[in-house]
């Protein structure tokens, strides 16, 4: 049951992925398509490493935590 | 037999370059002359520049006419050449870069990074030149290449512009591989050469033009202010999850970048696991040596003087001093943004280094403090920013392949 739920709903995510999304940007004059790049791959960039910040944090605790059990 | 005819065919490479084709041959020598004087005499990246302009020489050899066909048979080039199943083999697939991001992955040490994790934004600040010149080349390739650009039909048009314009952009992070990666996943093949020469011979001009940009931003009072560092390494548990986490959140995020990320990330597993260290040290110098080799001598084989010898050419590497010059100046005004709300100031010359040309723009940034203040020892932060300047370009150019393929439909 649940894994026939889940088969139905990543079939309808990558439908909708592969029909509206991109129809809609290529319509988009040059200039746009230019700023949407730009916006978006800005703030990923930014995002992404936002990330592995959050990540390197914890990866800080858990090797703070491991050197304070060994001593 | 008619003997002019035998003399002709026998010294058909003399009679080549008594033509127009031969001028053009002996420019891209001239060329090619210069990037091994540069790496001979001046030690620029050496280990690039002399295997891309040895490249170039062969790929502008005159061409072995087949007496029966009457077409170029197979010498350096053509479609046996060597040089040809070297591009197939390591460029139109993607390998080379991919190889070559283990080799960098393994001789990266992350416990600066580590330790100083703030430093990872400046990866991601020194990415604006990638953007800013993205836009700047929209708007240039239509005006200053409309014949090349009129050559193209319908939407092809607005798609070439834009994926070439992604291609010069990725120039300005001063990262070869990742540039070759965006530009072959974009099919630019007749721009590779220009799009790689200026992207390498940028890397290895990175004491040369960074500089005077970082001057011209900051004041000698930012330039000397002094940073307080450790030298405790990071946790070896933190230094061995870090390449595991960073590959599955790229790949998850920015599926387009897994490739180079995760052999980024591999190499520097080999290095830091501390079971594999003749796989460590093999992947640090043999492999690097290898593919560097073979890398420089096949970008060299895309010089081809029809596909170099352009006004294109010039557009490109113009756009690329720029693009390098923009993310030097977004590292630097980043940090002084920051200075702006922080208690403890940030040496604003470390936002520089987000670039990826490692570890030479650190190296250059902790030569300028020095030069500043004899005593002031910014290494280590400028490590931290150029590494992460290494996963900001990859993400860079992942995030720019899947941005650019949806909005051109690809």
């Amino acid at each position: 049951m649940l894994g026939a739920w889940l088969s139905m709903a990543s079939e309808a995510v990558v439908t909708a992925a592969e029909t509206a999304a991109p129809t809609g940007l290529v319509a988009l004059s040059l200039p746009m398509k230019g700023l949407v790049t730009t916006v978006f791959g800005l703030l990923g960039v930014f995002l992404v490493l936002l990330l592995f910040f959050v990540s390197i944090k914890l990866m800080q605790r858990i090797g703070a935590k491991k050197e304070n059990a060994h001593e | 037999m008619d003997v002019w005819a035998l003399l002709k065919e026998l010294f058909s490479g003399v009679v080549y370059m008594g033509t127009f084709e031969g001028v053009k041959t002996l420019i891209m020598f001239t060329i090619a002359g210069i990037l091994i004087y540069l790496a001979i005499k001046k030690d620029y990246e050496p280990a690039l520049l002399l295997p891309i302009g040895f490249g170039a020489i062969l790929a502008n050899l005159p061409p072995i006419i087949d007496t029966v066909t009457g077409n170029p048979a197979a010498s350096v080039l053509g479609s046996e050449g060597f040089l040809t199943v070297l591009f197939n083999a390591g460029i139109k697939n993607e390998l080379f870069p991919i190889l070559i991001f283990i080799a960098v992955g393994a001789m990266i040490d992350f416990s600066p990074l580590l330790k100083e994790p703030t430093m990872i934004f400046f990866g991601a600040a020194a990415q604006f030149g990638i953007f800013a010149t993205f836009l700047l080349a929209l708007f240039l390739i239509p005006n200053v290449l409309p014949d090349v650009i009129a050559m193209a039909e319908g939407p092809e048009k607005q798609s070439l512009v834009l994926r070439l314009a992604s291609a010069i952009g990725i120039i300005g992070a001063a990262d070869g591989p990742t540039t070759l990666y965006v530009a072959n996943h974009f099919k630019l093949t007749e721009y590779m050469a220009p799009i790689s020469v200026a992207a390498y011979s940028y890397m290895s001009l990175v004491p040369v033009i960074q500089p005077p940009v970082i001057r011209a931003l900051t004041t000698k009072k930012e330039r000397t202010i002094r940073m307080t560092y450790t030298e405790q390494r990071a946790p070896r548990v933190a230094l061995i999850l870090f390449p595991i986490v960073v590959t599955a959140l790229a790949g998850i995020i920015v599926p387009m970048s897994a490739p180079l990320v995760g052999s980024l990330m591999f190499g520097n597993l080999l290095r830091e696991c501390g079971v594999l260290e003749r796989l460590s040290k093999t992947a640090q110098n043999e492999l690097a040596n290898l593919v560097t080799i073979l890398l420089g001598l096949t970008i060299g084989s895309t010089m081809v003087a029809a596909n170099f010898l352009r006004w294109d050419t010039l557009l490109i590497l113009g756009l690329g001093l720029v693009a390098f010059v923009f993310d030097t100046a977004g590292g630097v005004l980043f940090a002084k943004l920051i200075n702006l709300f922080r208690k403890n100031k940030i040496n604003p010359m470390i936002g520089a280094a987000g670039i990826s040309a490692f570890p030479m723009s650190a190296r250059v940034i902790q030569k300028m403090a020095k030069a500043e203040d004899p005593y002031n020892f910014i290494l280590m932060q400028s490590i931290s920013a150029n590494v992460s300047g290494q996963l900001g370009s990859i993400v860079a150019g992942g995030l720019v392949i899947t941005l650019v393929g949806l909005v051109i439909g690809w």
